[in-house]
């Protein structure tokens, strides 16, 4: 009986910790599925209808400071932004604005949480909304 | 029946002990990192005033100026950007963490497991002035954003936090508009 009792909380100690590791909402990046650059880049970037750089990029920096970023960097001749959010974690934000044929604007971001790169579509599709609406336009995927 | 005890004791040992280290603590962006919040406009006020100008060259030189009197370094600068990023790190030397410190000590002491509570160390504060045209032709936003990382007596990170205090916005924005001799409007 008492084997059987141990045996049984053994049994509940393993259930317990496959559980709690099951739960965890985060997956080792050795883990997870590779994206391809395709993907990735596709995650990140989107393109606007308008050529107008100077106020994209001076939008992307209202947006950033909006969401509760400190400006790091600017370089008007690359057309990249890089925003640093300090709350209790770090969030570093590279975006960069480049033509896209010769009426559209191509935006691309980079989020590292900490310094770990972010491949998932979510964080991406939240900045792009926010700059959508910031800029009046839509917000569409890259060709 | 002790033995089931000793058993189900060594299970919860074991369950803490994994929960401890199972890196179930957040590893992902959290959702409201870039989502705008309820106080982002509330924000956006506190860090931002209107000057009747189109200049934003004389508004960014007089803004470094103050920055660099406030003990900031400035590390970046892109003027057609409208923007100038700056830091600063010091020693923070509060007495009354130190003194809290040592009454831990002294009362861990005495109950046997002595403990050196950590106090904050040092203070890097980053800040970021960034000028935009307004709607209105005639002038000028300029929005002032500070964050501030401490660090403890053992290197870690105690807190990182956007600065909210509107006095040290406050100081900064009579301060600009002394310097350009412009009236300095709130949102």
């Amino acid at each position: 009986m008492s084997c059987k009792a141990v045996s049984l909380a053994r049994t509940g100690a393993c259930g317990l910790i496959l559980v709690l590791l099951g739960g965890c909402p985060y997956l080792p990046r050795e883990l997870e599925p590779l994206k391809s650059q395709l993907e990735i880049v596709k995650i990140q970037s989107r393109t606007f209808d308008t050529a107008d750089r100077d106020k994209a990029l001076r939008t992307i920096i209202a947006v950033l400071q909006d969401l509760g970023f400190v400006i790091d960097t600017g370089d008007y001749a690359l057309g990249s932004v890089t925003g640093l959010k300090v709350d209790d974690y770090l969030l570093k934000m590279t975006v960069t604005v480049r033509p896209h044929g010769t009426s559209k604007l191509l935006v691309r971001a980079d989020a590292r949480y900490h310094v770990t790169p972010i491949f998932d579509s979510g964080p991406y599709q939240q900045f792009f909304s926010a700059l959508a609406r910031a800029m009046f336009l839509e917000a569409r995927q890259a060709d | 029946m002790i033995s089931i005890c000793m058993a189900l004791r060594k299970s919860l040992l074991l369950f803490v002990a994994v929960a401890a280290v199972s890196g179930c603590a957040p590893q992902q962006i959290p959702k409201e990192a870039l989502q705008f919040s309820q106080e982002s406009p509330e924000l956006r006020r506190l860090q931002t005033r209107r000057f009747q100008t189109t200049d934003e060259q004389r508004l960014l030189t007089a803004g470094a100026g103050i920055l660099q009197e406030m003990g900031f370094a400035i590390d970046t600068r892109e003027t057609r950007l409208g923007v100038i990023a700056g830091s600063k790190k010091q020693s923070l030397d509060s007495l009354g963490e130190k003194a809290a410190s040592f009454a831990v000590a002294v009362l861990t002491g005495q109950l046997g497991f002595p403990y050196g509570m950590p106090v904050s160390k040092d203070e890097l504060v980053k800040v970021s002035l960034v000028t935009r045209p307004s709607e209105n032709p005639k002038d000028t936003f300029v929005r002032l954003t500070l964050q501030r990382v401490v660090w403890n007596s053992e290197d870690k990170v105690r807190s990182s936090e956007l600065l909210k205090e509107p006095e040290v916005y406050r100081q900064f924005f009579e301060g600009l508009g002394k310097a350009v001799s412009l009236e300095v409007h709130e949102l």
